[in-house]
């Protein structure tokens, strides 16, 4: 049973429901707006664009407030103050990005421009070190292997393609090969991304020329974590001993020391 | 995510099988379940087992068992299933289908432990029926009849005893006293109350005749006696003045026969030679022969012997006196024997395929026997005696169903490089196993095979008569010529047909009941009955280009687009009717056969180059007027208007009223098929398929009587209803030029085809099949294979417990055929014969099996096999009783010398009742060298093992019981480089990407797993919160994976995107280090996103697309050796569609047993995001009113929901 009772309790409640829909037609605008209008706790209704937050009963009260002239006038400014706020934070954001791809761009040649007098072999030393701990840890997550061969692949986040999706909405782009590999010109692979990712373009407007320093940086990375995973581990000194959890072949050598 | 499943093949296994006469005619059926699909089959004519009718019903069925109540003709089929109920079907003959007659409900669904559904047991009068559990219960229902005849059941009567097992129960024959069923049970109570185990050890089986008393309507024990442990089988003896009455009670060596107030007669079950001394010979299946005066039973035990069994009892008092087991013959080992009263005998075998043999002769002969007279019983026990299988003497196999039961592997490649990938699968156990290479498409079998003396451009059949069987000739033309040859004995060319011989010919056919008719491109040539010939010639210096005729009409295509229309009259001329000019040439013609009860077809279809079809009345009011226009997307090629003809439900099993289809090929390889509004000429509901690249020539053909298309594109499709389905399938054949259906003695439903120079004959077998075969036998139980990407072959790995490695089984059966020579116990000079000419022609594996050794004793090999030519280059035997179980190819990053090589994991003296840790296991590295050859690299022992291996960033990974471990090869043997030991209980799948490794584990579903380099560790960062067993495994993509396990469920289960992306971009890599395992497990759970239970054991997962060009779908290949595939759908709309069309079925369609579809896929874990395509197709088969009701529903009509069904469907497959 309903809560109308009798038999024709939907025609009446319709109509109820209509009327209450007119009287409130207004107000259901008002959601649209709600950054403009703050309920109170105790039920009433702050207008939050007019300076002095007029406190109103009811929504249609609201709704009559809004169209006064007082309000009318308060919220032109409120617009332009909002427009104003919006510059400034783009401004800003722009700002704070140039002088990031400044200082990147900055970093090589203030390496250069750094490099130590050969007077002080034990500073050269410890941050050779440093640099060696560094680049394992630092690109340790960003070594992949291509799942065909054996080729190191550089890897990053954006770059990395996760496969088509298997359930995407078109079902005929699912290629048989998980990713695809392609060769650059440094002669290794990238994974090529699936999508126009935003950040894919941020890399490609990078410098493409890699210094040969770069290179020879990653080849020693390389060959640390090559080491590392066949079971290899650095003492405080530089020098490498067997992990005991490893198996090594009878005749393996161990590889020169770090210092 | 919403995925799409439908069974491509359904399965093929057979779990129980019975047998009587379901249609009520002279001619017997044998009625099969396959795990959840009933099948009726019967033996033709040509003694081909044919199947009549196959349903799915969305249940386990677990017994069968068939009745006739006294004085009826028909029989029943009782189901015991999984759904708590007992059914009573019965086939009804004229809609084709089972009718359920009863259903009722006794108990909880689901295989359980004292459900009743298990044993099903009848009085042999069809009066009482016993279902019973697995252990404590057993309900009796009574079976009558009411005033109209129908078949009433009563309520159920308890013959219940808590704290038993039941192995066996049947009805005992008493004529037509109280009935009696007798059961084999354990009474378990006293074991399960005395914890020292001694109780276990003295419990005793006992033989329990259960009366039921039909005056009082109630069952009671009547009488219980305690039999041989080993006893596990109980099989009716004849009685009520047919036989003594009693049962056989079939144990471990032993047949014996009981019954109440007789003495036991017991006989020796006669053993194999080379059976191992502590090997007992069991019983596995029983079949009955009775006839008039005599009866026999045919014992089969578990190596596959069968045994006949007689019993000799006097006629007066039903005393058995003798009881005789002899030798009969020896096949593989079956689930079920059916004996049919036309002389067949139909085997369902356990694995591998069925077989249909006939008997010829009851083996009457001399022959091993023993009998409860010659019994000697000696201080150690009884003797044995002893005999050595033969080739077959009473039996002959006439025909063979294939079964792929099990799949054990499957892969999906196109190594043949056809237009369609092949499937690859591992099936079949033991010396039964091979490897069956699955095409989608029919068979055809080549009848014969003709050179033409030059490149023939078309081929046609005609008779003489219409009212022949057969064909009389076949006529090919040439580019210049016509050649005619008779159909007799044997097919010759001939000269004095009428046909004009130095003009090619455009269309030949019979014309009225009895003129042939030849159309060539300057004229036409009317050959009648009685030798006169009429020929029409074409005006000036027009030919004809095209011809469309049917046996009453005919109409021409001049060149420059001038159609002309010819009629038959009364008096046997051909007369011209009409004439019209069409704007343009005309491409393709053809007219609709005339419809039965007509005088002519109303509809000629005309296609033209403008890419136009315009469908044209022949009637003669508005004679060559066009009724209706389709504008299409390339030129016609071909056209072909297929006439279907109304159906209620009868031998294609569906409900449809007649219809015209108008198909056409176009030059863009599409296939168009359109209705034809029957009374307006219309076209409408178009649905069309891409064939292949060439434009498909369409022709009609014969297929079980009715009409059908054959299409000649880049390969033939054969399009047919089947069940009521419209199916378009690819045969497996070679491109064809023209095609004709063709008919003779030899062949009653053939093709004739012209290819290149040759004129080719075949029939199309097996209807309905989704795909043929080629198989390759295996040596053992295959387990794993590979495809050797580079070589392109495939490495298999093959394993058998308790058996012998080829070379000591050779030297045991020299000294067993040397000693049996020896002895010469009881042999005839006649099978001394025969022994020696099994010393020439050993008897074959498949058939007799393999003998058995020690249960710890294995025998495995290494296989590497060219698909190509189906031939094995390298075959390893492991020594030293190792057994393989996982292979992998892999390629070390530092020797780059060696290149790909495979990696083979073994286990020595593997051992698993009772469990012993094997001694340990090794890792194998092979180089796979030119020719395919293996050669040993290195082997490293390890300590358990090795169940699963996987190539990742160029070392090993391999998964040894609970530890997941990187091997890098080292010069002696592999180097362990890193592991992690904190799996729950045994890896048995790998999978990796990228540097994600996704492990399996046998009991515990996926482990997500990480390998950092810089502290050469791996990380279990997620796992699932379910625990599943899994059985096989497919990864899909970064963060999801598919998995079935052994329960028959199928699921995908998927990292959450924020999950994922933490795990891959934390900065420090300190989290994963540290983070808190959740719920015992991992600290991520992955969500479920798809689940499923096939209810079949799925063993293979693979991503494959079956169509050229087409979307890829997951493929499973399951145990009972059914293929079947999950599609992801594509739109939203689809979704709903078809998730309607589920629920509105689920309501209107329950299945057949008894079960309930939502429950059934529900088994195990919910059913989630997946419609069931066995179900919508089901569809079609429904009355046409419910059908309409369903449409209606769904705001569509029964055609667009045929056509949806069919577009799915051709999306897959």
């Amino acid at each position: 049973m309903s809560t109308y009772g009798g038999d024709s309790w939907v025609p009446e409640a319709m109509r109820r429901k209509q009327q209450v829909d007119h009287v409130l037609q207004d107000v259901h605008l008002l959601d649209r707006y709600s950054d403009q209008w703050r309920r109170l706790s105790n039920g009433r209704i702050a207008c939050l664009v007019c300076p002095h937050r007029p406190v109103l009963d009811t929504f249609p009260m609201l709704v009559i407030h809004r169209k006064g002239e007082k309000h009318q006038a308060a919220a032109v400014k409120h617009e332009e103050r909002d427009f104003r706020l919006r510059n400034e934070i783009q401004k800003r954001t722009a700002l704070e990005a140039s002088r990031e791809t400044e200082t990147v761009r900055s970093n090589p040649q203030r390496t250069q421009t750094s490099s130590l007098p050969a007077c002080s072999p034990l500073l050269a030393a410890t941050r050779k070190r440093t640099a060696q701990v560094l680049a394992m840890s630092d690109d340790s997550k960003g070594m992949r292997y291509s799942s065909t061969g054996g080729d190191v692949v550089p890897y990053t986040k954006q770059k990395f393609s996760q496969g088509t999706p298997f359930f995407s909405a078109a079902p005929s782009q699912v290629s048989t090969q998980p990713m695809k590999v392609e060769k650059t010109s440094t002669n290794a692979a990238t994974l090529q991304s699936d999508s126009g990712k935003q950040k894919k373009g941020q890399r490609d407007s990078e410098p493409k020329v890699v210094s040969k320093e770069d290179q020879d940086r990653r080849h020693e990375r390389e060959r640390l974590l090559r080491l590392r995973e066949a079971g290899w581990r650095l003492d405080g000194n530089g020098k490498w001993f067997r992990d005991e959890s490893v198996e090594f072949d009878s005749d393996e050598e161990a590889p020169t020391d770090l210092s | 995510m919403f995925l799409y499943t439908l069974t491509l093949q359904r399965a093929t296994g057979i779990v129980c099988a019975t047998y009587g006469n379901f249609t009520g005619g002279k001619m017997q059926e044998i009625v099969v379940a396959r795990g959840k699909v009933l099948d009726l089959l019967r033996p033709d004519d040509n003694g081909k087992l044919q199947t009549l009718l196959s349903v799915e019903i969305f249940g386990a069925v677990r017994s069968l068992a068939q009745f006739r109540l006294t004085g009826s003709q028909k029989d029943y089929i009782v189901v015991g299933s999984d759904s708590g109920r007992i059914v009573i079907l019965e086939y009804n003959k004229e809609k084709n289908l089972f009718e359920k007659v009863h259903q009722e409900t006794f108990g909880k669904s689901g295989c359980r432990r004292i459900v009743p559904g298990q044993y099903l047991a009848v009085d042999p009068k069809g009066r009482a029926v016993m279902i019973g559990a697995c252990e404590k219960q057993k309900l009796v229902y009574v079976l009558n009849r009411d005033n109209a005849a129908r078949l009433t059941i009563s309520s159920p009567l308890e013959a219940h005893k808590s704290h038993t097992i039941v192995y066996s129960i049947t009805g005992v024959d008493c004529g037509f006293d109280n009935p009696i069923f007798a059961a084999i049970e354990l009474d378990y109570s006293e074991a399960d109350q005395d914890s020292t185990g001694q109780a276990a050890n003295e419990a005793q089986k006992h033989l329990t005749f259960y009366e039921l008393d039909l005056g009082l309507n109630h069952v009671v024990r009547k009488w219980t006696e305690p039999i041989d442990n080993g006893a596990n089988m109980l099989v009716t003896v004849p009685g009520g003045g047919d036989g003594p009455s009693g049962v056989l009670v079939c144990a471990e060596n032993f047949v014996i026969y009981k019954n109440q107030n007789q003495p036991d007669v017991r006989a020796v079950i006669p053993r194999r030679q080379d059976l191992p001394p502590h090997r007992g010979v069991l019983i596995v299946s029983a079949a009955t022969h009775k006839l008039k005066a005599l009866f026999f039973f045919l014992l089969q035990t578990e190596y596959g012997d069968v045994f006949k069994v007689t019993l000799d009892y006097e006629k007066d008092s039903d005393q058995v006196t003798e009881l005789k087991i002899k030798y009969f013959d020896t096949i593989p080992v079956t689930s079920a024997m059916c004996v049919l009263k036309s002389g067949f005998l139909f085997a369902a075998s356990e694995f591998g395929n069925h077989a249909l043999y006939q008997f010829q002769s009851i083996g009457e002969d001399p022959e091993v026997e023993s009998s409860s007279l010659t019994l000697v019983e000696t201080e150690e026990g009884y003797q044995p005696i002893f005999f050595m299988p033969r080739k077959l003497k009473n039996l002959v196999q006439i025909d063979d169903v294939e079964s792929l039961m099990p799949i054990m592997d499957m892969k999906v490649a196109n190594l043949f490089e056809e237009e369609t990938p092949q499937i690859f699968s591992l099936c079949g156990r033991g010396p039964r196993s091979s490897l069956r290479i699955l095409r989608p498409g029919l068979a055809v079998t080549e009848m014969a095979v003709s050179q033409l003396p030059g490149v023939p451009s078309a081929v046609w059949t005609v008779k003489k008569h219409a009212n022949d069987e057969f064909d009389a000739y076949i006529v090919v033309s040439f580019v210049n010529a016509t050649l005619v040859l008779s159909i007799g004995e044997t097919v010759e060319e001939v000269s004095n047909s009428g046909f004009l011989d130095t003009t090619p010919s455009l269309a030949i056919s019979l014309l009225g009941d009895d003129s042939l008719m030849q159309v060539h491109p300057s004229g036409i040539r009317h050959i009648r009955a009685d030798g006169r010939i009429n020929e029409w010639k074409t005006p000036g210096k027009k030919t004809i280009v095209k011809v469309g005729f049917n046996w009453m009409q005919v109409a021409i295509a001049l060149s420059g687009g001038e159609l002309i229309y010819f009629e038959m009259d009364m008096s046997g001329q051909l007369m011209e009717i009409e004439k019209r000019d069409m704007t343009g040439d005309v491409a393709c013609l053809d007219i609709a056969p005339v419809p039965e009860g007509r005088q002519r077809s109303r509809f000629l279809a005309v296609g033209s180059y403008d890419s136009t079809i315009r469908i044209l009345s022949l009637d003669p009011d508005d004679c060559m007027q066009i009724l209706s226009v389709q504008a299409v997307s390339s030129p016609p090629e071909s056209l072909l208007l297929l006439e279907v003809q109304a159906s209620t439900g009868g031998e294609d099993g569906a409900d449809h009223p007649a219809s015209v289809f108008l198909n056409a090929g176009l030059q863009n390889g599409v296939l168009l098929r359109t209705e034809v509004d029957m009374v307006t000429g219309q076209l409408s509901d178009t649905r069309t398929r891409f064939l292949g690249l060439r434009a498909p020539k369409l022709f009609s053909a014969l297929v079980r009587g009715r009409r059908a298309m054959l299409c000649l594109s880049s390969r033939p499709w054969l399009g047919y209803i089947h069940q009521g389905h419209f199916l378009l399938t690819p045969l497996s054949y070679e491109t064809l030029e023209y095609a004709a259906s063709f008919s003779s003695d030899q062949c009653a439903e053939g093709v004739v085809a012209v290819a290149r120079d040759a004129l080719r004959v075949f029939t199309i077998e097996r209807l309905g099949e989704t795909f043929n075969q080629t198989v390759v036998p295996l040596r053992y139980t295959p387990r794993k294979f590979i495809l050797h990407p580079k070589q392109k072959s495939l490495i298999i790995l093959e394993s058998d417990q308790g058996a012998f490695t080829t070379e000591e089984r050779d030297t045991n059966k020299r000294e067993v055929i040397e000693a049996a020579c020896a002895h010469r116990n009881g042999r005839t000079e006649e099978d001394e014969e025969m022994a020696d000419g099994e010393n020439e022609d050993p008897l074959p594996d498949e058939q007799y099996g393999y003998p058995k050794a020690e249960p710890n004793k294995w025998a495995s090999c290494i296989r590497v096999l060219d698909p190509k030519t189906s031939t094995t280059t390298c075959l390893l035997e492991l020594q030293e009783n190792e057994a393989a179980f996982s292979l992998c190819a892999v390629n070390f990053h530092d020797n780059k010398e060696l290149g790909s090589l495979i990696a083979v994991g073994t286990a020595k003296d593997l051992q698993f009742m009772p469990k012993k840790e094997a001694s340990g296991g090794f890792i194998h590295i092979y180089r796979l060298a030119d020719e395919g050859k293996l050669e040993l690299v290195h082997k490293t022992p390890v300590d358990g093992v090795p169940t699963a291996l996987c190539q990742f960033q160029g070392r090993l990974l391999v998964g040894v019981g609970q530890v997941l471990r990187i091997y890098d090869l080292g010069k002696r043997k592999l180097l362990r480089k890193c592991e992690n030991k904190n799996f729950p209980n045994t890896i048995i799948a790998i999978h990796t990407y990228g540097d994600r490794i996704y492990v399996g584990d046998i009991q515990e579903s996926f482990h997500y797993v990480k390998y950092r380099r810089d502290e050469n560790q791996l990380y279990t960062f997620a796992d699932d919160s379910c625990p599943r067993w899994l059985t096989a495994s497919l990864h899909i993509d970064f963060d999801t994976m598919a998995g079935a396990d052994k329960f028959g469920n199928v699921y995908v289960m998927r990292l959450p995107q924020d999950v994922s992306e933490e795990i891959e971009d934390d900065p420090t890599g300190g989290k994963i280090k540290w983070e808190q395992g959740r719920l015992n497990g991992a600290p991520n759970k992955v969500e479920e996103i798809i689940q499923f239970h096939v209810g079949e054991v799925v063993t293979s997962l693979q991503r494959a697309s079956l169509i050229p060009g087409g979307g890829e779908s997951v493929l499973y290949g399951t145990i009972m050796g059914s293929v079947g595939a999950l599609l992801p759908f594509s739109s939203r709309e689809d979704v709903d569609f078809f998730s309607h069309l589920e629920m509105h079925l689920r309501q209107d369609n329950p299945p057949l047993c008894g079960c309930d579809h939502m429950a059934f896929r529900s088994a195990y874990f919910p059913v989630k995001d997946v419609i069931d395509g066995d179900l919508c197709e089901q569809y079609p088969t429904l009355t046409s009113e419910l059908q309409r009701k369903i449409a209606d529903d769904l705001d569509r009509t029964p055609g667009e929901i045929l056509k949806k069904l069919e577009d799915i469907r051709n999306r897959i497959i």
